[in-house]
């Protein structure tokens, strides 16, 4: 082992980050998209084929996070790694301890401010423009999800390439969950808002597609209140609204 | 009509790959991809209206951790290709065709759940041997991760591809047959399906949230920027 990492590969680390699922399978989740992340490094620390095999194989096991917030345990596993390569008996124990104690926090707190807040609230924004002005929700809605996504991936592998192993105390800290709970205030508030304008977007085609929306919804609610799944409400739906119709032509 | 379902389908792959795979900056969500479908094929406003609905059904879907999902993206964006395709045809029975692609990109992303889960499996199958080789190189890691591109690239490329081959023909077939008085009879399903996706997305913010007067606060802002706004 020798030289630390130059900023080309801390790079290429990074943008690699952005295909670390691609090889999600059943047996590892995320650890073959996490081996292939840190080949430069493995390419810039190790001398011989031997060390490369043995890094590689070191990385090639079981690692589960949120995509946005592996960047998280990319620089604290780098910044560990280049010391391990300045150590003469370096202890690699540290850097897989570091992987398993991120691998929930970083999963559970990415799910639920990603898939449950920020992504469907950014949704909901560029459907309601969407239907009050037309094509501006698209970009809209891309430039309002993708700046807290890419500040996550970004403050991510700044902080915890600078701050190495000592990451895990500040994630251990961070509570997230007044974020949530404004987040969530946000969320159900817009769902009233696209409501509002979706039923507006109804009757402007005609009546018996706004009777739909109105029956539908109230349908629907009953039957998700009876913990009916999405299947039998869409199918419902469907029939509801096809009867609807046949009512207001025939 | 072969180059637009070619520039379909590799639109449908690139969806297919930003969904978990690659990038996840969302250009794959419905809203997103049966718009830029729309534009592909030249029928932006179809594109559009399929795109929010579907957006809707699958907002609260979650591709987290080993969960199975219904592949809501590029079931979407196989319908909205089957639909401009169609209308093209059949312009005069836009309505029916709108109904049929619907049911279809529901089928399909059923369907295309159970497919992401089986290049899961074959991922997987790539990965054991690696475990045990005695010489783990650099190229074999590399490999894996292109094969695992690969395939979902053909998941979403092969589904948009046979989805617009068996069904631009077969759909203008089906609706002849179906007097054009039942077109009307359809309309009111787009309007059921939007309430249902409006449901879905209250279910998910209700779970963590539970105050009527947040919803009834958004309705009325919806009322005062729908009537600013029109």
């Amino acid at each position: 082992m020798s030289d630390r990492t130059r900023i080309s590969d801390r790079l290429a680390i990074f943008f690699r980050s952005f295909l670390i699922q691609a090889a999600w399978n059943y047996q590892t989740l995320l650890g073959m998209g996490f081996c292939f992340c840190v080949i430069p490094l493995a390419r810039r620390l190790c001398k011989t084929q031997r060390e490369r095999s043995e890094f590689l194989k070191r990385h090639l096991v079981f690692f589960n996070s949120h995509p946005y917030f592996a960047t998280y345990c990319l620089g604290a596993v780098t910044k560990l790694e280049e010391e391990a390569a300045d150590n003469p008996n370096p202890d690699t124990g540290v850097i897989s301890q570091l992987k398993d104690g991120l691998t929930g926090p970083l999963g559970s707190q990415g799910d639920q401010m990603f898939w449950s807040y920020i992504k469907p609230i950014s949704l909901t924004v560029g459907m309601c423009f969407g239907l009050l002005l037309g094509w501006i929700a698209v970009p809209l809605f891309l430039i309002i999800y993708n700046i807290p996504h890419l500040y996550v991936r970004i403050k991510g592998w700044r902080q915890s390439y600078r701050m190495g192993f000592d990451i895990v105390y500040v994630l251990a800290k961070k509570h997230v969950g007044k974020i949530d709970h404004v987040l969530s205030i946000i969320g159900l508030s817009l769902s009233g808002v696209l409501i509002a304008i979706a039923s507006h977007w109804s009757i402007q085609q005609n009546t018996a597609v706004f009777v739909s929306f109105l029956v539908s919804v109230l349908v629907s609610a009953v039957l998700l209140k009876l913990k009916q799944s999405a299947k039998v409400i869409l199918t419902t739906a469907i029939i509801t609204s096809l009867i609807i119709g046949a009512v207001y032509t025939l | 009509m072969w180059t637009d379902i070619v520039l379909a389908s590799f639109w449908g792959g690139v969806v297919a790959l930003d969904t978990t795979a690659v990038l996840q900056i969302m250009f794959s969500r419905p809203l997103v991809a049966c718009s830029i479908m729309g534009v592909l094929l030249g029928n932006f406003p179809i594109g559009f209206t399929l795109g929010i609905i579907f957006e809707l059904l699958y907002i609260r879907e979650i591709p987290a951790g080993a969960a199975r999902f219904a592949e809501g993206n590029v079931g979407s964006t196989a319908a909205t290709a089957v639909a401009v395709l169609t209308i093209r045809q059949a312009p005069s029975r836009e309505s029916m065709v709108v109904f049929l692609a619907l049911i279809l990109g529901l089928l399909i992303s059923s369907g295309g759940g159970k497919l992401v889960s089986m290049i899961r499996h074959i991922n997987g199958k790539l990965a054991i041997p690696l475990f045990f080789k005695e010489s783990v190189k650099t190229r074999h890691v590399v490999l894996c991760i292109l094969a695992g591109i690969g395939l979902v690239f053909s998941l979403g490329f092969f589904c948009v591809l046979l989805t617009s081959t068996i069904f631009v023909n077969a759909i203008p077939r089906l609706v002849s047959v179906i007097p054009q008085k039942y077109d009307k009879v359809v309309q009111p399903v787009m309007g059921g399906l939007l309430a249902v996706g409006c449901v879905f997305l209250i279910q998910l913010f209700w779970s963590q949230q539970k105050r009527w007067w947040l919803l009834f606060l958004g309705l009325a802002i919806g009322l005062l920027v729908y009537l600013k706004v029109m």
